[in-house]
């Protein structure tokens, strides 16, 4: 059952840290995902998409420990591997500051909204694969895509204006 | 400058909700591949590619307990399996001491099979008297039913 989570425990763990916005918080998703896993291990065999089954277990996991109870949101910038040399400290600080505006952004899109998001431009999934993991139809998936975008276009316009 | 107005065509289809994986993944080298902010799309794909490097730092195991539950199923045969040839050999030893007694002096075995009675009798006394006194209970009750 490893080799069905292991390939990919970032994703789970992003899309989970999406969601719930803490990391303890996600860590325990990931766990309770594990569990899940286990316990369904005949009806995952049969499973056709794992990946995406997996997914939605996290999505599913995530969402109720969310309503449960309200988590603190906290920074996940220490979770980052970024190395460039290139940049200097005015550029980097100048960065940072950006990178806070667009992820406080991000945050302030309809909970639909920031999963299809993630699960587009972070993931790169196509619009059915978002639908099988979220339990969106096609069409839906497309516009909450198109607002989230739309959304952010106009907030990242008017600080760069 | 093909290129260029080429990635201003595909921005705009990417805002409007519109561009295949694949032209995503052309804005996404184009945008993110200097880190550089100074576009609100560079910014916002600087953004999402830093977002892929957040990793779960932790070791992922299948849960403890599930893992154990097959080895508790071969302890417990093994156990079951200890116990009956302990029983087994017990009973052998028994079976085999109980053969083996033989008291050549004719005295001796008298003297052993006395003994033997003395104690079963001094049992039976006692039980005897055990008997009496739970007669004298049930008499006391009688005595409340009435």
């Amino acid at each position: 059952m490893l080799e069905a989570v292991l390939p990919i425990k970032d994703k789970l763990y992003r899309y989970a840290l999406r969601i719930v916005g803490n990391k303890m918080a996600a860590e325990d998703v990931i766990q309770e995902v594990l569990i899940k896993v286990w316990q369904k291990k005949e009806h995952l065999e049969k499973v056709e998409n794992k990946e995406a089954w997996c997914m939605t277990v996290t999505r599913n996991l995530s969402l109720d420990k969310l309503r449960k109870k309200k988590v603190i949101l906290d920074d996940v910038d220490d979770h980052r591997n970024i190395s460039d040399d290139q940049m200097t400290p005015y550029r980097a600080l100048q960065s940072d500051d950006t990178m806070q505006i667009i992820k406080e952004a991000i945050n302030e899109l309809p909970e639909a909204q920031q999963q299809v998001i993630h699960l587009r431009d972070v993931e790169g999934y196509t619009y059915q694969e978002i639908a099988d993991i979220t339990g969106f139809s096609n069409d839906k998936v497309k516009v909450y895509l198109h607002r989230a975008r739309i959304t952010l276009r106009h907030k990242l316009t008017s600080i760069y204006a | 400058m093909k290129e260029v107005k080429n990635i201003a065509s595909l921005t705009e289809k990417y805002w409007a909700g519109a561009t295949t994986l694949k032209e995503e993944q052309i804005l996404r080298d184009h945008y993110s591949s200097k880190r550089d902010i100074s576009s609100p799309e560079s910014a916002l794909f600087s953004f999402m590619k830093q977002e892929q490097t957040v990793t779960y730092s932790k070791t992922v195991q299948m849960p403890q307990a599930s893992k154990n539950r097959w080895t508790m199923k071969l302890l417990s045969i093994a156990a079951v399996g200890l116990v009956l040839m302990v029983s087994w050999f017990g009973m052998n030893q028994m079976n085999k001491a109980n053969n083996e007694v033989v008291i050549d002096d004719p005295e001796l075995a008298m003297e052993i099979t006395k003994e033997a009675f003395a104690l079963l009798n001094g049992k039976m006394g006692k039980s005897k008297a055990v008997i009496r006194e739970n007669i004298a209970h049930l008499d006391k009750t009688f005595i409340f039913k009435n």
